[in-house]
């Protein structure tokens, strides 16, 4: 096949001088420029941190100054709250990683495949997880299951006499439980397509071949969506590994280290940004191979039947217990992951004193009062998180629609590396990145300003929005952009009238999804805030020292603020699993 | 003895009624073929032997096991039922090789590793494929993957298989060799087969027994020549590919079987016909005229004046018509035309005669070669 921009310059060299005018000189310029240059950006944001951090692990600050030295690395290894934090965070995400895969294929095949009442609703119910803060989640389930104070554990210890606390949510098993509630969505998602686009026949197969209902999911269907499940498992793994905000809710509390804690508090007064530097090279590295890993994966082993056309999945008729099973297994999911926390954080945020229970007398607004119209931090945090997110996304946006532009139209041989490379920090920490940014803008004018953790959010997160752009961008046959420039309009003109139009609603859902992401982030932000530059979820963690009510009342405001961008999202119709 | 019986079968999806009190039975060894064009139910007859289907009313039986029984609430999961199954998108397991998709029926069974080995590998050599037993499954040819799912429903050695349109994915050519070896392997390994197809040569080809299916129910079942020789209702006979043409009886007379009857049709010309059953059609009653294709002769005009039907008194032996081709396809072996007998068209199909469109012919056809049916219950669409 011929590449189109020698195509479409051949074709305009044919045209007769007076029609060639028409093509404007500059839009050859940018049409090449604009698209190189959102992609140099986003190796820069890319190289930038990576480069610091390494360089930094490698400088050890003597009496003379710095020198080139093993000291941070040595000095790690020796440490034994290196390995217990590297022990706890890889329990932590087994754990998450093996209970999330379970519920997220359970929910999925539920929804997809049986006639469970009501399991439209379930659908979207099963994706809001994902959409809510996982700091959030953490503490509401401090407010549900905290020992003597928690609502649940009152109400275990008062209806059934149980210990006051009975229910562990301190710790490493209470993290694991609050990360597998908010990564089953990620799993749920990675198994649901291929489980709806499998060919019924597959299984229908193996029932009339002798096996029973167990024996053909063991031996057919998990097996063909292991593929699916794999690399969902290897994804919630890493990123549920390494992120900040469960464990410093739920681990930090009780003293128990885990990687993004330790990493948190090298960083904290007397600062070793040294050895901080060195645990993230650790942790970026076993980040990046597993990333590379699964991708390889999913490149060797994709089964053509699996992804082929769409059959229409087969409906199974369950029994009146199956039933009950199946939405009991559904309203345990929603409720432990959205219901329960929910209603936790509105009962905190309307009581004046917290006890663990509601009552008439403790009942009031002033929570929320206070938090918007008398605190100053809290209104500077929520102004700053507004700003954070709208500026972030549009920028993060703009950026992927070029991205995505050089990987599906670019020059031929270079779309695959620099796609490779754009999707690299999709899967290292917030906490690693924000170390990254941190030691970058530590003695520059940037440092404690927004602008430092607007880039380093953009960095962050946006592979995501080029992922989302750009599936959608592969199913635009480039001869309706060749039609338009053949029609006379430069380069600009046909992206503004043909191409953006065409990708409008990914734009949209991945302007949604770095709004989502940016309101709540906490990990990279926690290390880059100064006074004045303080988030939502920063002031959340600010705030937890204080008064119970005030947390639960901004909490509720930046749940308001994620589910409206859920709600808007869902209007966009954009499958989630493009993402 | 009948070995696979379906009694007053009934499935509902929602509102439709996909299969709507189907009765039959199909003797050991045999071959019945469900016919019909897509929708007619045929597929969830299948689907409701094999289990994977449950019927809202009626019965199942195989092999002497009562395998569904609504009213007594007996349904058989369908890995009780002992069955195979080819479908038509083979259903070959992607993760698994050529042997280890064929030995799955045996695996499940708990059958030992070396017996396995051996049945896998003797059906697999039935079916040509023992050189590629070690391919993983999906890298096989679309005519090579149906062999494995043809294999993996023998192998167990089920005493009734079900074909859901095995070889409608295959080209023309492969289908034609598939069924022939097909026909060996029953003949060889005697297993009673039900068979879906909206093929009729493949139906008539390879069943004892063909049932046609519309809209739910049955329009016609029996021996493949008699289904074929006579269609039963007018909706045979369009699914055979019959021209069908309306009109109002003039006379009717009684025969040995049936009735000759006399129809004026739409536009003008005047037919006979012969109408079975024991009712004759009342003079002036809407009905319809079938005629096969290769039935209706077609010649070149020769002389100007061709002498018209009319002056022959009672039941001629054969009538001659005037028309015009509108229309010839050259089909290799044979010749299509389209002739236009005043204002009604009919389809002939004969040796190739060179014979173009716009020319004057006489059209030659036998009474007995024109079915008659009453239209009222017959649908309007003739």
């Amino acid at each position: 096949m011929v590449d189109e921009v020698n195509a479409r310059s051949g074709f305009v060299a044919r045209l007769p001088d007076r029609m060639r005018s028409h093509v404007r000189p500059v839009s050859r310029y940018v049409e090449i420029a604009l698209p190189a240059t959102s992609v140099l950006i986003g190796m820069a944001l890319i190289a930038g941190p990576f480069l610091a951090t390494v360089i930094r692990s490698a400088l050890y600050w003597d009496a003379s100054g710095p020198a080139l030295s093993r000291q941070n690395f040595t000095g790690l290894f020796a440490d034994p709250r290196f390995y217990q934090a590297a022990g706890n965070t890889i329990i932590c995400g087994i754990g998450a990683t093996l209970v999330s895969c379970m519920l997220g294929f359970g929910l999925a095949w539920v929804v997809s495949r049986t006639d469970m009442p009501g399991r439209r609703w379930f659908e979207v119910f099963n994706l809001v997880p994902f959409f809510l803060s996982p700091y959030v989640g953490a503490i509401s389930w401090v407010y549900l299951a905290a020992p003597h104070s928690g609502i649940v554990s009152r109400l275990l210890a008062d209806t059934f006499g149980l210990p006051p606390d009975l229910i562990p949510i301190y710790g490493i098993g209470g993290a694991t439980w609050v990360l597998s509630l908010f990564y089953t969505p990620y799993v749920y998602l990675f198994v649901i397509a291929p489980m709806r686009q499998m060919d019924p026949a597959l299984e229908d197969a193996a029932r009339v071949h002798g096996a029973g209902f167990w024996t053909t999911l063991r031996l057919i269907t998990i097996p063909l969506l292991f593929p699916a499940l794999f690399s969902a498992a290897l994804i919630v793994f890493v990123t549920s590994a390494g992120l900040f905000d469960v464990p410093l809710a739920l681990a930090s509390p009780r003293g128990i280290r885990t990687m993004p804690t330790e990493i948190f508090q090298l960083v904290q007064y007397p600062s070793d940004l040294g050895r901080a530097a060195a645990f993230g090279v650790v942790v970026m590295a076993v980040t990046i191979l597993l990333t590379v890993l699964q991708r390889r994966y999913i490149d060797r082993r994709r089964f053509e039947t699996v992804t082929g056309k769409g059959y229409r999945p087969r409906i199974i008729a369950l029994r009146a217990g199956g039933r009950a099973a199946a939405l009991a297994f559904e309203i345990i999911y929603v409720g432990c992951a959205v219901v329960l926390p929910v209603i936790a954080l509105l009962m905190v945020s309307l009581s004046s004193i917290w006890t663990g229970t509601l009552s008439y007398a403790t009942l009031t607004l002033r929570n929320f009062e206070y938090v918007i119209f008398n605190y100053s931090l809290t209104q500077q945090a929520i102004l700053n998180s507004l700003f954070l997110a709208v500026a972030g996304a549009t920028l993060g946006v703009i950026m992927s629609v070029l991205q995505a532009y050089y990987v599906n139209r670019g020059p031929r041989q270079r779309r695959a590396p620099v796609d490779a490379i754009l999707s690299l920090p999709v899967g290292i920490p917030g906490i690693i990145l924000g170390l990254g940014f941190l030691i970058l803008a530590i003695r520059t004018p940037l440092y404690s300003t927004l602008a430092i953790i607007l880039i380093a959010y953009v960095a962050r997160f946006f592979p995501f929005a080029t992922r989302t752009v750009s599936s959608m961008l592969l199913a635009i046959n480039p001869e309706l952009e060749q039609s338009a420039r053949a029609s006379g309009a430069g380069w600009l003109q046909t992206m503004r009238y043909v191409l953006v139009p065409l990708l409008m609603p990914a734009i949209v859902a991945a302007w949604l999804m770095l709004f989502v992401i940016f309101i709540r982030e906490l990990g990279a932000t926690i290390l880059l805030y100064a006074q004045g530059t303080e988030t939502i979820s920063v002031a959340l963690v600010v705030l937890s020292e204080r008064s119970f009510g005030y947390v639960a009342a901004l909490a509720v405001i930046q749940l308001m603020l994620l589910l409206t961008a859920f709600s808007l999202f869902r209007a966009t119709r954009v499958s989630l699993i493009q993402a | 003895m009948a070995f696979v019986r379906v009694e007053r079968l009934r499935k509902l999806f929602g509102e439709l009624v996909a299969v709507d009190g189907v009765s039959f039975a199909v003797e050991v060894g045999h071959t019945l073929a469900l016919l019909g064009p897509s929708g007619c139910g045929k597929t969830t007859i299948l689907r409701c032997i094999a289990g994977l289907e449950t019927g809202d009313a009626g019965t199942i039986e195989i092999a002497g096991t009562m395998v569904f029984d609504h009213v007594a609430g007996v349904n058989l999961m369908p890995e009780r039922r002992g069955l195979g199954i080819v479908f038509q998108s083979y259903a070959v397991w992607p993760h698994m090789t050529v042997a280890e998709n064929v030995g799955f029926p045996l695996k499940v069974r708990r059958i030992s590793k070396a017996e396995i080995a051996a049945r896998t590998g003797r059906i697999l050599d039935m079916v040509g494929l023992a050189a590629v037993k070690d391919k993983p499954a999906t890298t096989l040819s679309g005519g090579q993957q149906q062999r494995v799912a043809l294999a993996r429903a023998l192998v167990h050695e089920p005493r009734l298989v079900l074909f859901d349109e095995p070889m409608s994915n295959l080209d023309a050519q492969l289908r034609a060799r598939m069924r022939m070896e097909l026909a060996v392997l029953q003949e060889q390994l005697g297993f009673t087969a039900i068979y879906v197809t909206h093929d009729q040569a493949e139906a008539f080809s390879l069943a004892e027994t063909v049932v046609v299916m519309n809209n739910g129910r049955i329009e016609a079942a029996g021996d493949p020549r008699s289904v074929f020789a006579r269609p039963q209702t007018p909706f045979v006979a369009e699914f055979l590919g019959l021209n069908i043409n309306r009109g109002r009886v003039v006379t009717a007379l009684p025969r040995r079987e049936g009735f000759d009857v006399e129809v004026a049709l739409a536009d003008g010309f005047r037919i006979w016909g012969v109408q079975s059953g024991d009712k004759p059609a009342v003079p002036g009653a809407s009905v319809l005229a079938c005629t096969r294709k290769e039935h209706i002769g077609v010649a070149k005009r020769i002389d100007t004046a061709a002498p018209q039907h009319a002056d022959v008194v009672g039941v001629p032996n054969e009538q001659h018509f005037v028309g015009v081709t509108r229309a010839a396809s050259f089909l290799g072996l044979e010749e299509e035309y389209v002739v236009a007998i005043d204002g009604v068209r009919l389809g002939a199909i004969r040796r190739p005669c060179g014979l173009r469109a716009g020319e004057h012919v006489t059209v030659t056809i036998r009474p007995e070669d024109v079915i008659v049916f009453v239209a009222e219950n017959a649908g309007e669409g003739g």
